[in-house]
């Protein structure tokens, strides 16, 4: 199950390999959209305050 | 790698350094900078506190940190791979580190810090020792947590404190109680059979759900009350995370299943997240002068991610498996897991 969400997985086949999004890349990269875009309209290190808490989203903590 | 070198790195966990990085930042843009700079002095002030409060945090439960993180690589003292007194060398050079940053920041910084020490001090060592009394410790704690890195972020920025930063300092410290209270649940099988008396312990799940429900409404509603020019997409998103905490709380309440609640724990924590990063912006927005559409855009997107997110933990689990699996001397802490279910 947890396996199951990685950034993209990658499967192959006589056609090569391939990547397939799953919802955990999609909320992924709307969040880095998010903070890429807020560090462009002016808002100083919020963009990246919120790229680190983005990446550590997918780890599991009590806090 | 010298042992010191690895006690103070153990010290530094993601978690919950990202935790008082948000609300060093938070402090920040509400004393008016969203500059990187200022931000990353407040951190140099909040960082060895943390070591600090980690360390001592460490030395106090040892005994239930080796049933609770058996396999923790960061608890260098439960793990037996560091000695009290090295624990004891770098809770010292914390301490003097945390106030030589805050010197620099001026007097109003050295009193948050040294006022922030004497309570982590408290919670975590005997004779006072919050940790085990109970509702006290959720109470206590985000004074060191949240207190601390919000209070030096505004120092950094603006070189005091002023009256109308508590509101939103009260609204981060009610959030954070919802929060905190949840954080025993990975814990509760060393705290039964060390006799820990957490909240948790003392008065079961739905209780301690109850309470974490009516902190993150109380919390939230501080949040929207003390922005009154926030914009809406601030203000939905903050209803929308409330709203889901409250569906996970609820879950929580009544899940049968140890692997099930820590993902609902972790969601949870998510949403925390999600909910200082969206203040975050909306602050930083309303600082920078941004216009409407942009703002809104901004926030939202943190919002819908965040959440997204959330749901994906709550299905799913981590990618990253960030808590052990507990194995061995668990077997009796494991008995006493029913007593507070």
């Amino acid at each position: 199950m947890a396996g199951e969400q990685g950034p993209e997985q990658q499967e192959g086949g006589p056609e090569g390999r391939h990547r397939t999004w799953t919802p955990a890349s999609v909320w992924r990269v709307i969040g880095i959209t998010a903070a890429i875009a807020a560090s462009v309209v002016g808002l100083g290190f919020v963009g990246y305050v919120a790229l680190i808490a983005i990446a550590l989203n997918s780890w599991g903590s009590n806090k | 790698m010298s042992t010191l070198a690895r006690v103070l790195w153990g010290t530094m966990r993601a978690p919950v350094v990202l935790l008082l990085l948000l609300y060093a930042a938070t402090g920040t843009v509400v004393g008016g900078s969203t500059s990187a700079s200022t931000l990353l002095r407040g951190m140099a002030v909040v960082l060895p506190f943390l070591a600090y409060s980690a360390v001592v945090n460490d030395l106090a439960d040892v005994r239930i940190d080796r049933v609770n993180l058996p396999a923790d690589a960061q608890r260098l003292l439960a793990a037996g791979a560091a000695h009290r007194r090295q624990l004891g060398w770098v809770a010292a050079v914390s301490v003097v580190a945390a106030l030589a940053a805050a010197a620099t920041l001026g007097r109003a910084a050295v009193t948050v810090a040294a006022a922030g020490l004497v309570v982590s001090t408290a919670y975590s060592l005997d004779p006072v020792r919050l940790a085990r009394r109970g509702i006290l410790a959720p109470l206590a704690l985000p004074a060191c947590y949240v207190a601390t890195p919000y209070l030096t972020g505004v120092v950094s920025a603006r070189g005091r404190v002023e009256a109308g930063d508590l509101p939103l300092l009260v609204a981060l410290y009610l959030g954070f109680v919802g929060r905190i209270v949840l954080k025993d649940f990975r814990d509760v099988r060393g705290d039964a059979l060390f006799g820990k008396r957490t909240f948790l312990v003392r008065h079961g799940r739905v209780w301690t759900c109850r309470v974490s429900a009516a902190f993150w409404v109380g919390g939230a509603a501080l949040l929207v009350w003390a922005r009154p020019h926030a914009t809406p997409a601030y203000v939905l998103s903050t209803l929308a995370g409330t709203v889901l905490a409250l569906v996970l709380l609820r879950r929580l309440a009544t899940v049968a299943g140890r692997r099930q609640e820590e993902w609902l724990v972790s969601a949870l924590a998510i949403v925390g997240r999600g909910l200082l990063v969206v203040l975050l912006a909306d602050l930083a927005v309303a600082t920078a002068g941004l216009a409407p559409a942009p703002a809104t855009a901004v926030v939202a997107g943190f919002a819908v991610a965040f959440g997204g997110q959330a749901l994906q933990m709550r299905r799913h689990g981590p990618s990253r498996r960030a808590t052990p699996v507990a194995t061995g001397a668990t077997g009796s802490a494991e008995a006493a897991y029913p007593l507070v279910r």
